[in-house]
C-alpha cells in the first residue's frame, strides 16, 4: 500500500485512540463521583498503608453499613481516632471485648494502636476507581513537574483527537451544481 | 474517505461515549473486585510501610 494511502489511516487510528483515552479518563472521574448519588462516601487514598490492593491516588467509595453487619476482613472507612479531622481506610481484623474494632493496614506489620468505636464507621469500601485522584496528591505534595508533564500529555491527547480532520478536509471538493440559466428578460412593451 | 451526515456523526459520538463509560466501568469493577473481594490481607512486607500516616505503634514509655 503506498504511503499516501497509509497516512490517512494512521491519522484516523491516532485520533480514535486519543478520543477513547480522553473519554475513558473522563468517565473514570464520573465513576468516582456517581456513587455519591446513592449516599456512598467517596474518599481519596493518600497513603500506602493498604498497598498493593489500594494505592495512593485511588478514590474509594464506601457504602453505609449497619454496625451489626460488620464482619472480619472488611475494609472499613472510619473516623481516624488519632486525628479527628481525618478518615482512615483499614481492614477490620479483630473485635475487642469492649466492642471496639481493631483495624490494620494490609501493608502495616502491626495493627492500629487505637481501636475504633463502632459509631465511627462511615462505611465499608465497595468501589475503587484507580489512580483518578493522583493529580490531587501531586498538588498537595507540590510535585509541579509531574503535574506539568500530565498537563502536557493531556494537551497532546486533545490535539491528537483532531489529526483526522486533515484527512476529511483533504478530500476533493464536490463539484458545485451548475447555475441554472436565468430566463431572459423580456422587454415589457409599454 | 467518505463524509458522514451530521446525524451519523452525532450517533457515532454518543455511541463512543457509551462505550467509554462501559469500558471505564469494567476497569472500576475489576479493580474493585481485586481490592475488596477478599478478607485475607496480603502477607506483611518485610519492611514496614513508611508512607502511611497512621501510627501503628505508640510507645507508652517515651524515653527522655
Amino acid at each position: 500500500m503506498p504511503a499516501r494511502q497509509i497516512v490517512p489511516w494512521i491519522r484516523l487510528v491516532v485520533a480514535a485512540l486519543a478520543r477513547m483515552v480522553l473519554t475513558v479518563t473522563m468517565s473514570m472521574a464520573l465513576w468516582a463521583a456517581a456513587p455519591a448519588l446513592l449516599g456512598w462516601q467517596a474518599t481519596t487514598v493518600v497513603t500506602g498503608s493498604m498497598q498493593p490492593r489500594i494505592s495512593p491516588g485511588d478514590v474509594i467509595s464506601a457504602r453505609p453499613i449497619p454496625s451489626e453487619n460488620l464482619q472480619l476482613g472488611m475494609i472499613l472507612l472510619v473516623q481516624d481516632p488519632d486525628h479527628r479531622d481525618r478518615l482512615r481506610l483499614h481492614r477490620l481484623i479483630r473485635f475487642n471485648p469492649d466492642g471496639r474494632l481493631v483495624l490494620r493496614g494490609d501493608a502495616n506489620p502491626q495493627e492500629d494502636s487505637t481501636p475504633v468505636e463502632r459509631k465511627a464507621v462511615h462505611g465499608v469500601g465497595s468501589l475503587r476507581v484507580p489512580y483518578v485522584a493522583t493529580p490531587i496528591l501531586w498538588i498537595q505534595e507540590g510535585a509541579w513537574l509531574k503535574l506539568m508533564i500530565l498537563v502536557a500529555l493531556i494537551l497532546a491527547v486533545v490535539a491528537a483527537t483532531g489529526v483526522d480532520r486533515k484527512v476529511t478536509s483533504a478530500e476533493p471538493p464536490k463539484p458545485e451544481p451548475e447555475p441554472k440559466p436565468e430566463p431572459e428578460a423580456t422587454s415589457d412593451p409599454a | 474517505m467518505t463524509s458522514a451526515s451530521p446525524r451519523a456523526v452525532r450517533l457515532r459520538m454518543w455511541a463512543s461515549v457509551l462505550v467509554a463509560i462501559a469500558a471505564s466501568g469494567l476497569i472500576v469493577i475489576a479493580s474493585s473486585y481485586s481490592a475488596f473481594n477478599t478478607s485475607t490481607p496480603n502477607p506483611s512486607p518485610t519492611t514496614p510501610n513508611s508512607t502511611t500516616t497512621t501510627p501503628t505503634v505508640t510507645t507508652s514509655n517515651p524515653s527522655r
